[in-house]
Protein backbone atom coordinates (compact mmCIF):
# COMPACT_ATOMS: atom_id res chain seq x y z
CA UNK A 1 0.00 0.00 0.00
CA UNK A 2 2.76 2.42 0.64
CA UNK A 3 4.32 1.68 -2.52
CA UNK A 4 1.40 3.82 -4.45
CA UNK A 5 1.81 3.24 -8.37
CA UNK A 6 1.67 6.30 -10.49
CA UNK A 7 2.38 5.43 -14.44
CA UNK A 8 3.84 7.65 -16.78
CA UNK A 9 2.76 5.61 -19.82
CA UNK A 10 5.59 5.95 -22.36
CA UNK A 11 5.79 2.45 -24.63
CA UNK A 12 8.23 3.84 -26.89
CA UNK A 13 11.13 3.91 -24.21
CA UNK A 14 10.36 1.96 -21.22
CA UNK A 15 8.54 2.92 -18.04
CA UNK A 16 9.65 5.43 -15.15
CA UNK A 17 7.70 4.54 -12.30
CA UNK A 18 7.11 7.80 -9.60
CA UNK A 19 8.33 5.58 -6.93
CA UNK A 20 11.10 6.69 -4.98
CA UNK A 21 13.57 4.05 -3.65
CA UNK A 22 13.42 4.94 0.47
CA UNK A 23 15.91 3.95 3.20
CA UNK A 24 14.13 1.55 5.67
CA UNK A 25 12.57 3.13 8.58
CA UNK A 26 13.87 3.89 11.63
CA UNK A 27 11.22 2.27 13.88
CA UNK A 28 13.00 -1.15 12.47
CA UNK A 29 16.63 -0.24 11.78
CA UNK A 30 17.14 2.24 14.16
CA UNK A 31 20.90 3.05 12.87
CA UNK A 32 20.40 3.15 9.68
CA UNK A 33 21.92 4.59 8.04
CA UNK A 34 25.34 4.24 9.45
CA UNK A 35 28.47 5.93 8.54
CA UNK A 36 29.59 4.03 5.17
CA UNK A 37 26.61 1.53 4.77
CA UNK A 38 22.69 2.86 3.72
CA UNK A 39 19.67 -0.25 4.08
CA UNK A 40 17.08 0.47 1.25
CA UNK A 41 13.72 -1.03 1.61
CA UNK A 42 13.45 -3.97 -1.49
CA UNK A 43 10.73 -1.95 -4.71
CA UNK A 44 7.53 -4.30 -3.24
CA UNK A 45 5.11 -4.91 -6.07
CA UNK A 46 6.94 -1.73 -7.67
CA UNK A 47 7.57 -3.12 -11.02
CA UNK A 48 4.06 -5.01 -11.31
CA UNK A 49 2.67 -3.44 -13.42
CA UNK A 50 5.86 -4.15 -15.91
CA UNK A 51 5.09 -7.85 -15.50
CA UNK A 52 8.09 -8.67 -14.96
CA UNK A 53 9.72 -12.07 -15.71
CA UNK A 54 11.95 -13.87 -13.31
CA UNK A 55 14.98 -13.58 -15.43
CA UNK A 56 14.61 -9.40 -14.96
CA UNK A 57 16.88 -8.62 -11.98
CA UNK A 58 16.41 -5.25 -9.83
CA UNK A 59 19.82 -2.98 -10.25
CA UNK A 60 21.01 -0.20 -7.48
CA UNK A 61 22.29 3.05 -8.52
CA UNK A 62 23.74 5.09 -6.85
CA UNK A 63 24.93 8.97 -6.86
CA UNK A 64 26.43 11.85 -4.82
CA UNK A 65 23.47 14.02 -4.76
CA UNK A 66 25.82 17.30 -4.83
CA UNK A 67 27.27 15.82 -7.47
CA UNK A 68 28.79 18.72 -9.96
CA UNK A 69 28.86 17.53 -13.28
CA UNK A 70 25.65 15.58 -12.57
CA UNK A 71 22.45 17.72 -12.92
CA UNK A 72 19.61 15.40 -10.75
CA UNK A 73 17.02 17.82 -11.91
CA UNK A 74 17.50 16.77 -15.49
CA UNK A 75 16.22 13.21 -14.28
CA UNK A 76 12.96 14.42 -12.17
CA UNK A 77 11.24 15.48 -15.81
CA UNK A 78 7.54 14.50 -15.73
CA UNK A 79 7.77 13.59 -19.34
CA UNK A 80 8.95 10.10 -20.14
CA UNK A 81 12.09 9.75 -18.84
CA UNK A 82 14.10 6.28 -19.56
CA UNK A 83 17.42 5.99 -17.58
CA UNK A 84 19.33 5.07 -20.89
CA UNK A 85 18.72 8.13 -21.75
CA UNK A 86 19.78 10.33 -18.91
CA UNK A 87 23.01 8.43 -17.46
CA UNK A 88 24.98 5.77 -18.50
CA UNK A 89 24.29 2.72 -17.23
CA UNK A 90 26.73 -0.23 -16.25
CA UNK A 91 29.36 2.12 -14.47
CA UNK A 92 31.32 0.57 -11.50
CA UNK A 93 32.32 2.31 -8.39
CA UNK A 94 35.56 2.69 -9.87
CA UNK A 95 34.87 4.39 -13.12
CA UNK A 96 32.32 6.56 -11.58
CA UNK A 97 34.69 7.65 -8.56
CA UNK A 98 32.43 5.98 -6.04
CA UNK A 99 29.37 8.30 -7.38
CA UNK A 100 30.64 11.65 -7.79
CA UNK A 101 30.85 12.47 -11.18
CA UNK A 102 28.09 9.74 -12.58
CA UNK A 103 25.68 6.78 -10.99
CA UNK A 104 26.99 3.55 -10.72
CA UNK A 105 25.68 0.27 -10.15
CA UNK A 106 26.15 -0.86 -6.15
CA UNK A 107 24.52 -4.45 -6.30
CA UNK A 108 21.61 -6.10 -8.40
CA UNK A 109 19.22 -8.92 -7.14
CA UNK A 110 15.82 -10.46 -8.05
CA UNK A 111 12.57 -9.20 -8.11
CA UNK A 112 10.89 -9.23 -4.89
CA UNK A 113 8.00 -11.75 -4.40
CA UNK A 114 5.02 -9.21 -4.36
CA UNK A 115 2.76 -12.35 -3.70
CA UNK A 116 3.81 -12.89 -0.28
CA UNK A 117 5.41 -10.00 0.72
CA UNK A 118 7.41 -10.05 4.14
CA UNK A 119 5.88 -8.95 7.12
CA UNK A 120 7.87 -6.69 9.21
CA UNK A 121 6.87 -8.45 12.05
CA UNK A 122 8.49 -11.46 11.08
CA UNK A 123 12.41 -9.24 12.03
CA UNK A 124 11.77 -10.35 15.78
CA UNK A 125 11.15 -13.71 15.04
CA UNK A 126 14.59 -15.73 14.55
CA UNK A 127 13.61 -18.79 12.90
CA UNK A 128 12.81 -16.32 9.74
CA UNK A 129 15.29 -13.04 10.32
CA UNK A 130 17.35 -14.19 7.87
CA UNK A 131 14.77 -15.03 4.99
CA UNK A 132 12.64 -11.60 6.29
CA UNK A 133 15.71 -9.36 5.88
CA UNK A 134 17.17 -10.92 2.84
CA UNK A 135 13.54 -10.37 1.07
CA UNK A 136 12.56 -6.88 2.60
CA UNK A 137 15.93 -4.66 2.67
CA UNK A 138 19.57 -4.37 0.09
CA UNK A 139 22.22 -2.86 1.91
CA UNK A 140 24.48 -0.38 -0.05
CA UNK A 141 28.20 -0.08 1.03
CA UNK A 142 28.11 -3.73 2.65
CA UNK A 143 30.98 -4.95 0.96
CA UNK A 144 34.44 -3.45 2.42
CA UNK A 145 36.75 -5.66 0.60
CA UNK A 146 36.18 -5.23 -3.40
CA UNK A 147 37.53 -2.13 -4.08
CA UNK A 148 41.02 -2.89 -2.97
CA UNK A 149 41.47 -5.82 -5.03
CA UNK A 150 42.37 -4.96 -8.76
CA UNK A 151 40.57 -8.27 -9.97
CA UNK A 152 37.69 -7.24 -8.26
CA UNK A 153 34.47 -7.97 -10.04
CA UNK A 154 33.33 -5.32 -12.23
CA UNK A 155 30.71 -4.60 -10.09
CA UNK A 156 31.34 -3.52 -6.49
CA UNK A 157 29.06 -2.59 -3.16
CA UNK A 158 31.80 -0.30 -2.33
CA UNK A 159 31.34 1.61 1.27
CA UNK A 160 29.52 4.69 1.32
CA UNK A 161 31.54 8.15 2.56
CA UNK A 162 31.01 9.28 5.82
CA UNK A 163 29.04 12.30 5.93
CA UNK A 164 27.95 12.30 2.40
CA UNK A 165 24.28 12.61 0.94
CA UNK A 166 23.51 9.94 -1.92
CA UNK A 167 20.63 9.80 -4.42
CA UNK A 168 19.62 6.26 -5.36
CA UNK A 169 17.78 4.56 -7.81
CA UNK A 170 16.07 1.15 -8.94
CA UNK A 171 16.05 0.00 -12.08
CA UNK A 172 14.48 -3.07 -13.41
CA UNK A 173 16.57 -5.07 -16.30
CA UNK A 174 16.59 -7.59 -18.39
CA UNK A 175 20.22 -8.18 -19.14
CA UNK A 176 21.22 -5.18 -20.34
CA UNK A 177 18.29 -3.87 -21.67
CA UNK A 178 16.52 -1.38 -18.87
CA UNK A 179 12.64 -2.20 -18.57
CA UNK A 180 11.66 0.43 -15.80
CA UNK A 181 13.15 2.68 -13.56
CA UNK A 182 11.70 4.26 -10.25
CA UNK A 183 12.67 7.84 -9.70
CA UNK A 184 15.58 9.03 -7.52
CA UNK A 185 15.16 8.47 -3.78
CA UNK A 186 15.64 11.68 -1.36
CA UNK A 187 18.60 12.26 -0.66
CA UNK A 188 19.98 10.37 1.92
CA UNK A 189 22.54 11.35 4.44
CA UNK A 190 25.12 8.76 5.89
CA UNK A 191 26.45 9.17 9.30
CA UNK A 192 29.47 11.77 10.11
CA UNK A 193 32.56 10.11 11.27
CA UNK A 194 33.22 12.54 14.22
CA UNK A 195 36.76 12.45 16.33
CA UNK A 196 36.88 11.66 19.41
CA UNK A 197 39.54 14.02 20.32
CA UNK A 198 36.25 16.54 19.85
CA UNK A 199 34.38 15.22 23.07
CA UNK A 200 35.08 17.72 25.44
CA UNK A 201 36.11 15.35 29.09
CA UNK A 202 35.86 18.14 31.74
CA UNK A 203 33.32 17.44 34.52
CA UNK A 204 31.41 20.11 33.80
CA UNK A 205 28.66 20.39 37.08
CA UNK A 206 30.15 18.68 40.05
CA UNK A 207 27.89 16.50 42.42
CA UNK A 208 26.13 18.69 45.33
CA UNK A 209 27.54 15.71 48.22
CA UNK A 210 30.74 16.29 46.57
CA UNK A 211 31.28 20.15 47.43
CA UNK A 212 29.06 19.41 50.61
CA UNK A 213 31.65 17.19 51.88
CA UNK A 214 34.80 19.07 50.95
CA UNK A 215 33.93 22.00 52.41
CA UNK A 216 32.71 20.66 55.71
CA UNK A 217 35.52 18.82 56.03
CA UNK A 218 38.43 21.55 55.19
CA UNK A 219 36.21 23.60 57.89
CA UNK A 220 36.19 21.79 60.51
CA UNK A 221 40.09 20.55 59.61
CA UNK A 222 40.31 24.56 60.81
CA UNK A 223 38.45 23.91 63.62
CA UNK A 224 40.34 21.50 65.27
CA UNK A 225 43.42 22.90 64.20
CA UNK A 226 42.46 26.02 65.47
CA UNK A 227 41.39 24.17 68.79
CA UNK A 228 44.70 22.62 68.75
CA UNK B 1 25.33 21.77 79.34
CA UNK B 2 26.79 18.40 79.74
CA UNK B 3 30.19 19.79 79.13
CA UNK B 4 30.10 22.60 81.26
CA UNK B 5 28.88 20.94 84.11
CA UNK B 6 31.49 18.45 83.00
CA UNK B 7 33.71 21.48 83.01
CA UNK B 8 32.99 23.13 86.34
CA UNK B 9 33.27 19.87 87.90
CA UNK B 10 37.24 20.45 87.63
CA UNK B 11 39.76 17.82 87.46
CA UNK B 12 38.19 14.52 85.55
CA UNK B 13 35.08 14.06 86.25
CA UNK B 14 34.06 10.66 86.00
CA UNK B 15 30.70 11.91 83.74
CA UNK B 16 33.35 13.02 81.33
CA UNK B 17 35.25 10.12 81.47
CA UNK B 18 32.49 7.56 81.13
CA UNK B 19 31.76 9.51 78.01
CA UNK B 20 35.06 9.57 76.28
CA UNK B 21 35.14 6.34 77.42
CA UNK B 22 32.09 5.10 75.82
CA UNK B 23 33.00 7.47 72.52
CA UNK B 24 35.72 5.70 72.19
CA UNK B 25 35.14 2.21 72.61
CA UNK B 26 32.06 3.06 69.44
CA UNK B 27 34.58 5.02 67.38
CA UNK B 28 36.52 1.59 67.62
CA UNK B 29 33.58 -0.23 65.80
CA UNK B 30 33.45 2.63 63.22
CA UNK B 31 36.65 2.44 62.24
CA UNK B 32 36.72 -1.53 62.02
CA UNK B 33 33.36 -0.94 60.18
CA UNK B 34 35.38 1.38 57.81
CA UNK B 35 38.12 -0.54 57.34
CA UNK B 36 35.50 -3.21 55.85
CA UNK B 37 33.72 -0.81 53.28
CA UNK B 38 37.71 0.11 52.42
CA UNK B 39 38.32 -2.84 51.90
CA UNK B 40 35.71 -3.97 49.87
CA UNK B 41 36.15 -1.17 47.28
CA UNK B 42 39.68 -1.91 47.45
CA UNK B 43 38.95 -5.34 45.86
CA UNK B 44 36.47 -3.86 43.03
CA UNK B 45 34.43 -6.71 42.93
CA UNK B 46 32.78 -5.26 39.69
CA UNK B 47 36.44 -5.37 38.14
CA UNK B 48 35.88 -2.12 36.84
CA UNK B 49 39.05 -0.43 37.95
CA UNK B 50 40.75 -0.08 34.35
CA UNK B 51 38.35 2.16 33.42
CA UNK B 52 39.37 4.69 35.95
CA UNK B 53 43.32 3.32 35.85
CA UNK B 54 44.09 3.84 32.14
CA UNK B 55 43.00 7.55 32.03
CA UNK B 56 44.79 8.02 35.39
CA UNK B 57 41.71 8.86 37.74
CA UNK B 58 42.10 5.88 40.02
CA UNK B 59 42.07 7.93 42.91
CA UNK B 60 38.67 6.77 44.02
CA UNK B 61 40.78 3.90 45.00
CA UNK B 62 43.47 5.54 45.95
CA UNK B 63 41.03 7.45 48.65
CA UNK B 64 39.82 3.69 49.35
CA UNK B 65 43.57 2.15 50.50
CA UNK B 66 43.58 5.49 52.44
CA UNK B 67 40.31 4.56 53.95
CA UNK B 68 41.75 0.85 54.79
CA UNK B 69 44.80 2.37 56.78
CA UNK B 70 42.89 5.34 58.38
CA UNK B 71 39.90 2.46 59.50
CA UNK B 72 42.33 0.56 61.42
CA UNK B 73 44.17 3.35 62.81
CA UNK B 74 41.19 4.64 64.50
CA UNK B 75 40.04 1.27 65.39
CA UNK B 76 43.72 1.05 67.08
CA UNK B 77 43.54 4.82 68.28
CA UNK B 78 40.27 4.74 69.62
CA UNK B 79 41.57 1.51 71.91
CA UNK B 80 44.60 3.14 73.31
CA UNK B 81 41.84 6.37 74.41
CA UNK B 82 39.95 4.30 76.14
CA UNK B 83 43.03 3.52 78.27
CA UNK B 84 44.16 6.85 78.35
CA UNK B 85 41.09 7.94 79.10
CA UNK B 86 40.83 5.61 82.18
CA UNK B 87 44.74 6.07 83.62
CA UNK B 88 43.82 10.06 83.48
CA UNK B 89 47.24 10.14 82.07
CA UNK B 90 48.11 13.84 80.46
CA UNK B 91 50.72 12.06 78.80
CA UNK B 92 48.68 9.64 77.43
CA UNK B 93 45.65 11.91 76.57
CA UNK B 94 47.94 14.12 74.11
CA UNK B 95 49.38 11.52 72.38
CA UNK B 96 46.17 10.04 71.86
CA UNK B 97 45.33 13.39 70.53
CA UNK B 98 47.97 13.95 68.62
CA UNK B 99 47.65 10.66 66.96
CA UNK B 100 43.31 11.29 66.37
CA UNK B 101 44.48 14.77 64.36
CA UNK B 102 46.87 12.95 61.95
CA UNK B 103 44.27 10.30 61.47
CA UNK B 104 41.63 12.63 60.95
CA UNK B 105 43.44 14.49 58.44
CA UNK B 106 44.11 11.36 56.39
CA UNK B 107 40.55 10.44 56.91
CA UNK B 108 39.30 13.96 55.46
CA UNK B 109 41.91 13.68 52.40
CA UNK B 110 40.37 10.08 51.73
CA UNK B 111 36.30 11.28 51.47
CA UNK B 112 37.06 14.60 49.59
CA UNK B 113 39.63 12.40 46.75
CA UNK B 114 36.60 9.98 46.31
CA UNK B 115 33.88 12.80 46.27
CA UNK B 116 36.52 14.66 43.69
CA UNK B 117 37.59 11.65 41.53
CA UNK B 118 33.68 10.76 41.35
CA UNK B 119 33.15 14.01 39.71
CA UNK B 120 35.68 13.38 37.11
CA UNK B 121 34.97 9.90 36.24
CA UNK B 122 31.67 9.39 36.14
CA UNK B 123 30.33 12.94 36.07
CA UNK B 124 29.30 12.81 32.84
CA UNK B 125 29.70 10.12 30.24
CA UNK B 126 32.46 11.75 28.03
CA UNK B 127 36.06 10.50 29.53
CA UNK B 128 34.87 6.62 29.75
CA UNK B 129 33.07 7.57 26.25
CA UNK B 130 36.58 8.89 24.91
CA UNK B 131 38.52 6.41 26.49
CA UNK B 132 36.03 3.56 24.91
CA UNK B 133 37.38 5.19 21.56
CA UNK B 134 40.53 5.59 21.93
CA UNK B 135 41.59 2.00 23.77
CA UNK B 136 39.15 -0.26 22.79
CA UNK B 137 40.75 -2.88 20.35
CA UNK B 138 43.89 -1.04 20.68
CA UNK B 139 47.03 -3.42 20.50
CA UNK B 140 48.68 -1.97 23.87
CA UNK B 141 48.53 -3.33 27.48
CA UNK B 142 45.46 -0.59 28.33
CA UNK B 143 44.30 -1.51 25.14
CA UNK B 144 43.69 -5.22 26.53
CA UNK B 145 42.53 -3.94 29.33
CA UNK B 146 39.86 -1.76 28.31
CA UNK B 147 39.01 -3.87 25.71
CA UNK B 148 38.33 -7.08 28.36
CA UNK B 149 36.66 -4.81 30.56
CA UNK B 150 34.33 -3.55 28.29
CA UNK B 151 33.80 -7.38 26.30
CA UNK B 152 32.98 -8.69 29.77
CA UNK B 153 30.68 -5.17 30.61
CA UNK B 154 28.72 -6.04 27.77
CA UNK B 155 28.41 -9.63 27.96
CA UNK B 156 27.20 -9.14 31.54
CA UNK B 157 25.22 -6.25 31.79
CA UNK B 158 23.28 -6.77 28.48
CA UNK B 159 24.54 -3.03 27.20
CA UNK B 160 26.65 -1.82 24.39
CA UNK B 161 28.30 1.21 24.13
CA UNK B 162 28.89 4.14 26.30
CA UNK B 163 25.26 5.55 25.90
CA UNK B 164 24.27 3.62 23.02
CA UNK B 165 25.33 1.63 19.93
CA UNK B 166 24.91 4.58 18.24
CA UNK B 167 29.13 5.57 20.28
CA UNK B 168 30.44 3.30 17.65
CA UNK B 169 29.48 4.69 14.39
CA UNK B 170 29.33 7.95 14.81
CA UNK B 171 32.82 8.33 15.92
CA UNK B 172 36.11 7.18 14.71
CA UNK B 173 37.63 4.92 17.01
CA UNK B 174 40.45 2.99 17.28
CA UNK B 175 37.67 0.02 16.35
CA UNK B 176 36.66 1.47 13.39
CA UNK B 177 39.67 1.75 12.27
CA UNK B 178 40.37 -2.19 12.38
CA UNK B 179 37.21 -3.14 11.38
CA UNK B 180 34.87 -2.23 8.61
CA UNK B 181 31.70 -0.86 9.67
CA UNK B 182 29.87 -3.31 7.23
CA UNK B 183 30.71 -6.30 9.22
CA UNK B 184 31.51 -5.17 12.81
CA UNK B 185 29.28 -1.84 13.32
CA UNK B 186 29.68 -2.44 16.76
CA UNK B 187 31.50 -4.99 18.59
CA UNK B 188 29.77 -8.16 18.65
CA UNK B 189 29.07 -7.93 22.29
CA UNK B 190 26.85 -6.06 21.47
CA UNK B 191 24.81 -8.50 19.96
CA UNK B 192 22.32 -10.20 21.61
CA UNK B 193 22.65 -13.59 22.83
CA UNK B 194 21.12 -16.82 23.83
CA UNK B 195 21.89 -18.39 27.25
CA UNK B 196 24.76 -20.19 26.32
CA UNK B 197 26.21 -16.85 24.89
CA UNK B 198 25.91 -18.00 21.25
CA UNK B 199 24.60 -14.78 19.46
CA UNK B 200 21.36 -15.04 18.47
CA UNK B 201 21.69 -13.98 15.18
CA UNK B 202 24.66 -12.09 13.42
CA UNK B 203 22.98 -10.91 10.43
CA UNK B 204 20.53 -8.90 11.90
CA UNK B 205 22.43 -7.43 14.72
CA UNK B 206 25.60 -6.32 11.98
CA UNK B 207 22.51 -4.50 10.31
CA UNK B 208 21.52 -3.34 13.77
CA UNK B 209 17.70 -4.88 14.47
CA UNK B 210 16.61 -3.64 17.61
CA UNK B 211 15.68 -7.15 18.66
CA UNK B 212 18.99 -8.68 18.00
CA UNK B 213 21.21 -6.61 19.94
CA UNK B 214 21.52 -4.51 23.34
CA UNK B 215 20.89 -0.77 22.64
CA UNK B 216 21.36 -0.07 25.93
CA UNK B 217 24.27 2.05 26.79
CA UNK B 218 26.89 0.66 29.40
CA UNK B 219 27.55 4.06 31.15
CA UNK B 220 24.15 3.93 33.76
CA UNK B 221 25.92 0.55 34.87
CA UNK B 222 29.60 2.23 34.99
CA UNK B 223 28.26 5.85 37.11
CA UNK B 224 26.63 3.26 39.22
CA UNK B 225 29.50 1.15 40.44
CA UNK B 226 31.49 4.23 40.92
CA UNK B 227 28.85 5.95 42.55
CA UNK B 228 28.24 3.12 45.22
CA UNK B 229 32.52 3.34 45.37
CA UNK B 230 32.95 6.79 45.55
CA UNK B 231 29.93 7.35 47.96
CA UNK B 232 30.85 4.51 50.38
CA UNK B 233 33.91 5.57 50.91
CA UNK B 234 33.10 9.39 50.52
CA UNK B 235 30.14 9.35 52.75
CA UNK B 236 30.78 7.17 55.53
CA UNK B 237 34.42 8.30 55.97
CA UNK B 238 32.62 11.50 56.44
CA UNK B 239 30.08 10.35 59.11
CA UNK B 240 33.02 8.75 60.83
CA UNK B 241 34.77 12.26 60.82
CA UNK B 242 31.49 14.02 62.02
CA UNK B 243 31.38 11.65 65.00
CA UNK B 244 35.51 12.31 65.95
CA UNK B 245 35.30 16.07 65.79
CA UNK B 246 32.83 16.11 69.65
CA UNK B 247 35.02 13.44 70.66
CA UNK B 248 38.00 15.25 70.20
CA UNK B 249 36.36 18.24 71.29
CA UNK B 250 35.50 16.28 74.24
CA UNK B 251 39.28 14.40 74.95
CA UNK B 252 40.79 18.14 74.56
CA UNK B 253 38.34 19.24 77.49
CA UNK B 254 39.06 16.27 79.36
CA UNK B 255 43.09 16.72 78.58
CA UNK B 256 43.22 20.19 79.91
CA UNK B 257 41.19 19.44 83.10
CA UNK B 258 44.10 16.88 84.28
Amino acid sequence: AIWCIVLSSCVCCGWSLSVKPEAVSPRLLRFNPTQSTVSLAKPLCVFDSVKPTNEMMVDVYVVHSLSGTYSLKSLNLSTCVVATLTFETGKTYKETNGGTETPYKATSFGIPNCTSPPNPADLSVPQRIDKTLDEYLVRIGSNPTCVGEPEAEAFCNAPLSDGTSYRFKYLLVNGTTTIAETEWSESILTRKALSPDEIDTWIGKRSGGGIVVTVILSLLLFLLLGAA
Amino acid sequence: AVLQAAMSEGRGSTLMMALLVAGNLFLALCGLALYAVAIWVATDGYRLYPLSAVSGKDDIFAGSWIAIFTGFAFFCAAVYGVFAALRESRAMMLLYLVLMLVIYIFEAASAITAATHRDYLVGNSNLIKKQMLTYYADDSDPGRQVTTTWNRVMLEVNCCGTDGPLDWISYNSTFRSKFPTQEYPWPLNCCKRKDNFEVLNLDACRIGDWNYMNYKGCFDHIEFVFNQYAWAICWYGFAVLMFVLPLMLLAMVYYLKL
